[in-house]
Formats: C-alpha cells, sequence, structure tokens
C-alpha cells in the first residue's frame, strides 16, 4: 500500500486550456478518496496524471515517497480501472486477470493463486474461459476491478468505473466497491460525478470544479459544512434551496420571512448586506420543533418517491443560481431577476401536501447556509 | 431487374468458366489443329508431370511466401512508425498512395531500367558508394529477388495504409490498460496491437497472398520468365503453353490447378477472418 501526495499539480493543454489547476491532495495509506464534480471539472485528467497516462505541466506527485512525474505508467505499480473497463477483448477473462501479473514474469503457481483467490472474490469462476465480449456489463466491470485485484498495487485508481452500468446494477456495484473497500483498504483513488457515489463510497471526499479543488472533507463535513456555494450545490439531493436574502439587525429576512439567527452566527460584516440564503430540503420539516420558524407555503408541485415526497413551493425573494455565484457575477444575480424563486422541501410520505394546497413547514435557522453573493463563500455553515 | 445483371456475370464469368473446363479435357493445340478432341485428364497429367511444372509452382511459392512476408513485416514497422502523429506524418501517408496507384508495365519498365547491370540506376548508386555492383535482373541468384523487390516497393505502402487505419481504430484505452498493467511500447504492440489486429492482418494475407500468386506483369515485362526459367512463375509457365507454345487444353488445365490451389490455400484464412466474431 501507498501514500499519495498531489503537490500543486496543474495540466495545461496545448492550446493553453487548463484542465488542472494547482491541485494539492494528500491521500493516506489506505484511505479511499473520492474525486467529485461536474463533467470536465479536471478530475479524470488529475487520476490520469497519477496514473502516468497524461504529463503533468506542473507540479509533482509523490507516491510512497518518490516523486513519479517522469516514471511511465509501467513502472508505477498503480492499478487503473477504466470507465470502458478497456478489457483486452482477445483474451479470457482469465487471461485478462493474470495479464499483468505475467508481464512481471510472476512464478505461474503465484499468478494462478492470485487470480484464483480474486475470482473467487468477484464470483468470476464460471466466467473465466470466456471473452470480454460474452460477459454483461456488471461481469466485465468484475473482472476489470479483479484484473487490479490481482496485481496487489500500491494503489487503486478508479475512472467513474459504475458509470456505464444501469441505474440498479450501478446501486448494486456500489454496494460491492464498498464491501471490497472495507476488505481490502487499498489506497484508492475513485474518480466520478456522482455525488451519491462519491458521499457512500469515500473516507473522504475532494469536490472540484473547473481545475480547482473546491472543498476535501469527509462525506459528511462537506454535508453539512459546505465552503462555498458551490460545493452546497453540488453535494445533497435535491439539491440545496438557494435565494437572495438581506441581514437587518441580527435577523435574516428572506423575502416575507425572517429568521432570527444567533448572535454569534451572523458575521459582523454581513449586517445590512445582501447574502445568499442556502437551504437544504430535509432541513425543512414538516413538524415543529424547538427554535423551528413557521412559514406557510402553497404547494405547488408534489413528487412522490414512496417513503417520502419532494414538496415545492414558492417564495417571494430572489433565486440565485449555485454556478452563477461561484463564476463570479454574484452582484449581477442579485441586482436583477424576479422576486420569486422555488423551493423544494423533502418530506415525510405522509405529510398531507398536495398541489394548491397550502402547509406549514418549519425551519431552524441553526440550519440555515449563508454565502457571499460576490465570492460564493460560506458566511456561516449552517446544519443540525 | 435481376436479368441484365445475370447475362453479364453469365458473358463475364460462367462462359468463360465453363469454356476453361471445357478446353481443359480436350486437345486444343493450335500447332495440331487436326488432333483435337476428347482427352478426359491427360491435360492435367501432362501439366503436372511436365518438366517446368514443379519448378514454376516453386518459383511462385518462394515468391509469394517471401514477398508477402516481407511487406508484412515492413508495412506493419511503417504503420506503427506512423500511428504516432509525428509532423510530417499525414503528407507521408498521403505520398503511400503512389507506389500502387501507378501502372504496374510503366513501373515494371522504370525498375527494368534502374536494375540495367550496365548505366542502370541502382548500379550506378551502388558504384558511387564504392560498392560492387551487381546484376540484378541478369543473373539467376537476384532475378527473383529484384522481382520481389520491386512487389515489396511497389505494394507494401497498400499494406501500411491497412494497418495503419486498423492500428487508428484500435481502442486507446486497451493501451492505456497495458501500459498501467506494466507494458512498455513493444510488449503492448505484441500482447495488444497485434492479436487486435490478427482480423486485418488476415485480410492483408487473403489480398496479397492472392494478388502475389497471381502477378505476371511485372515478371514479363522485367525477365520475361528469364535468364532461363528462373523466375517462371505459374503464370508465366500459363501464358507460355497458351500464347508460346499454342496448347490451350494444357493451359486451361494449368489455370484450373491454379484456381484450386488458391481455393485450398485461401479457404482457412477466409475462416479465420469470419471466426472471431463468432467467437465475441
Amino acid at each position: 500500500m501507498a501514500s499519495i501526495s498531489i503537490e500543486n499539480v496543474s495540466k495545461r493543454y496545448a492550446d493553453g486550456a487548463l484542465a488542472v489547476n494547482h491541485v494539492s491532495l494528500d491521500v493516506a495509506d489506505g484511505e479511499f478518496v473520492v474525486l467529485v464534480g461536474p463533467s470536465g471539472c479536471g478530475k479524470s485528467t488529475l487520476l490520469r496524471m497519477i496514473a502516468g497516462l497524461e504529463e503533468i505541466s506542473d507540479g509533482r506527485i509523490v507516491v510512497n515517497g518518490k516523486v513519479v512525474n517522469e516514471l511511465p505508467a509501467k513502472d508505477r505499480d498503480i492499478a487503473m480501472v477504466f470507465q470502458t473497463y478497456a478489457l483486452f477483448p482477445h483474451m479470457t477473462v482469465e487471461r485478462n486477470l493474470s495479464f499483468g501479473l505475467r508481464l512481471r514474469g510472476t512464478p505461474r503457481a503465484e499468478t494462478e493463486r492470485r487470480v484464483r483467490e480474486a475470482a473467487a472474490l468477484l464470483r468470476l469462476e464460471p466466467l473465466m474461459t470466456r471473452r470480454p465480449g460474452q460477459l454483461s456489463g456488471g461481469q466485465r466491470q468484475r473482472v476489470a476491478i479483479g484484473r487490479a485485484l490481482v496485481r496487489e498495487p500500491a494503489a487503486f485508481l478508479m475512472d467513474e468505473p459504475l458509470s456505464n452500468l444501469d441505474a440498479k446494477l450501478r446501486v448494486h456495484m456500489r454496494t460491492e466497491f464498498a464491501r471490497l473497500r472495507e476488505r481490502l483498504h487499498t489506497t484508492t483513488v475513485y474518480v466520478t460525478h456522482d455525488q451519491v457515489e462519491a458521499m457512500t463510497l469515500g473516507d473522504r471526499v475532494c469536490v472540484m470544479r473547473d481545475g480547482l479543488v473546491q472543498q476535501v472533507d469527509t462525506p459528511e463535513q462537506l454535508f453539512l459544512r459546505p465552503r462555498n456555494i458551490f460545493v452546497a450545490g453540488f453535494i445533497g439531493s435535491p439539491e440545496m434551496n438557494f435565494a437572495a436574502g438581506r441581514i437587518e439587525n441580527g435577523e435574516l429576512r428572506l423575502g416575507s420571512l425572517r429568521f432570527p439567527l444567533p448572535a454569534a452566527a451572523v458575521p459582523a460584516a454581513s449586517e445590512g448586506k445582501p447574502v445568499v440564503v442556502g437551504l437544504r430540503p430535509s432541513d425543512i420539516r414538516e413538524v415543529p420543533g424547538k427554535d423551528t420558524v413557521e412559514m406557510r407555503v402553497q404547494v405547488e408541485l408534489v413528487e412522490r418517491l414512496g417513503s417520502e415526497i419532494l414538496a415545492v413551493f414558492p417564495v417571494d425573494a430572489t433565486g440565485v443560481s449555485a454556478d452563477s455565484v461561484a463564476a463570479g457575477d454574484g452582484a449581477a444575480i442579485m441586482a436583477g431577476g424576479e422576486s420569486r424563486t422555488s423551493f423544494t422541501a423533502r418530506l415525510d410520505a405522509s405529510t398531507p401536501a398536495a398541489a394548491g394546497r397550502p402547509i406549514p413547514l418549519h425551519v431552524n435557522p441553526a440550519a440555515i447556509h449563508l454565502f457571499d453573493p460576490a465570492t460564493g463563500m460560506a458566511l456561516r455553515q449552517g446544519g443540525t | 431487374m435481376l436479368a441484365p445483371m445475370v447475362v453479364v456475370l453469365a458473358a463475364l464469368t460462367i462462359y468463360p468458366f465453363l469454356a476453361n473446363l471445357w478446353y481443359s479435357i480436350r486437345a486444343v493445340d493450335l500447332t495440331q489443329p487436326f488432333k483435337q478432341g476428347f482427352v478426359g485428364l491427360r491435360n492435367f497429367t501432362s501439366v503436372v508431370t511436365g518438366s517446368g511444372f514443379l519448378h514454376s509452382l516453386t518459383v511462385t511459392i518462394v515468391f509469394v511466401v517471401v514477398a508477402l512476408a516481407l511487406q508484412l513485416v515492413i508495412g506493419f514497422l511503417v504503420a506503427l512508425a506512423l500511428w504516432r502523429p509525428l509532423r510530417g506524418s499525414r503528407i507521408f501517408t498521403t505520398l503511400l498512395i503512389l507506389p500502387f496507384g501507378l501502372t504496374p508495365v510503366a513501373l515494371a519498365l522504370a525498375w527494368r531500367l534502374l536494375f540495367n547491370p550496365s548505366g542502370g540506376g541502382i548500379n550506378v548508386l551502388l558504384a558511387h558508394f564504392g560498392l560492387p555492383t551487381l546484376d540484378w535482373t541478369a543473373s539467376d541468384a537476384l532475378a527473383l529477388p529484384s522481382l520481389i523487390i520491386v512487389d515489396t516497393w511497389q505494394w507494401t505502402p497498400f499494406v501500411v495504409l491497412i494497418l495503419l487505419a486498423g492500428l487508428m481504430a484500435l481502442p486507446k484505452e486497451a493501451f492505456e490498460a497495458a501500459a498501467v498493467e506494466g507494458a512498455g511500447f513493444w510488449r503492448s504492440v505484441f500482447y495488444v496491437a497485434l492479436p487486435l489486429l490478427r482480423p486485418l492482418i488476415l485480410v492483408v494475407v487473403l489480398f496479397r497472398g492472392i494478388d502475389l500468386f497471381r502477378t505476371f506483369d511485372t515478371f514479363w515485362v522485367i525477365t520475361a520468365g528469364g535468364p532461363g526459367n528462373a523466375t517462371e512463375t505459374l503464370n508465366v509457365l500459363l501464358y507460355r503453353t497458351a500464347f508460346q507454345n499454342l496448347n490451350f487444353g494444357r493451359a486451361a488445365a494449368l489455370a484450373l490447378i491454379m484456381l484450386v490451389i488458391v481455393l485450398v490455400v485461401s479457404q482457412p484464412i477466409t475462416k479465420r477472418i469470419v471466426s472471431p466474431r463468432e467467437r465475441r
């Protein structure tokens, strides 16, 4: 096993585009770190740089104390699972699994033992003589993981390994991954654009956007204390509700709603100024609690998910898009726009909510997140 | 709608084939016009037991096998070199079309001049560098290798283009996976590129093999089967039997024997080209 240290690493393409912008990240020995972000955020490029498949324009990558910038992929002792699995179509499952060991001249008995163990772990025994073309998506996925496992590498790199599977299989394989993670404890860097995968698998999650690291933290901290409006919007499903508000006399004004904020929670510089208010759908409750503020809302739309419902209702405040604020056009957002936006609440399925019907909902002001409209940075991190 | 096609097909393929079959079992020797008639398989036995057949068969096999091997090896190496985009590789790839776009007879005439032992371009070049000059097409030992050089020069670019197209179409991830698994460039070539290109290589072997087997113009223009009968392939033997000895019956039998050879040799290759699809 190994530790991976990414120090101030950048990737600039020939056309000048900066795919990865001075990223620093430490992955401890045995840690499972997930790189997550929207398409084009540089997460896969960073992973490929660790693997040695992409040149590093600037900075350095250290694996187990050794700088690997100039080391070719074949000498890095790192295994990778590709989004397309990248199995060798002309080889049987058994040959695919043993490929890396055979290249390294591992004794035959040792190769066979490791292949047998990996096959047993991933339930591949009945498939050993088949070729990738004769396997289903899930089976190919398991072979790709098996190929990485048998080498017993210093670290695993996984590039969106579940994204080519259908929804049901993806959930199943996610559980398998989690199980493998618990069992093997091998240093892993896992790339995904799916925040649920990131939250369920990662010891720590690194959220990226436009080549920059936005926040590296445990899944719980990312959810409860996002550093900026982008992380707040990206992590959590349904997305956090955002709207323009103002702090006046220690009170948060959101349209016609007033939320008293604890004195310590209000940044002095924000007094009398506009802020972006963030409220998670799960922090809007159907039953009152201690210190909650009631808001009567007119439900517009109800989405029934079985055990819970998503109720969409209007709020008389200017809507804010997380993407625009973090891109630096906060002022423009705050100035214009319709002074009405929709919020979503995640409620218990028994809540008597129906479209067109007014219901009382309750919010604990302590759960409210506040962001600077100009920079998108958190002024106050909520969470209950 | 099909009728005109059937007529054309019958006129151009079926009739000549049947006529060939008819001639092959009859005595059709224009030097003995009064001795015509049914002879059964006698034309075939006299072709096979004739003095030139085994020699011509050997010359043909050596030509096909050596030229094919050279074209495949050189073609694959050049395709590998052009695979990684380098400055100028695109222009070079376009230039590759030129040799096999040329008229074979014109090309053969040019090579005959180049091979000329006295004053030919190649010997002039060798002499310029102080190297011994060679007899090329005038020597028993060098005539066939000379023709192999001509064919390799003309047709290797074709092999390069097909294999290069195949290499370009291979999935990039397979090579990246091989690199991560510990394979350097040459191991990736041997363990990944070559096996994945196998169907395409077999197509090249089939196309070029059949084409080499029926090469005639280059031989006829440059050496006419000589010196002596050093470069007398089955095609040259066939031409001599038909148009110099005027024995059309025996020539038709030889043509059928050649057809059978092509079918027997190409059958297993065709089978292998099709089979990988079934395995997947």
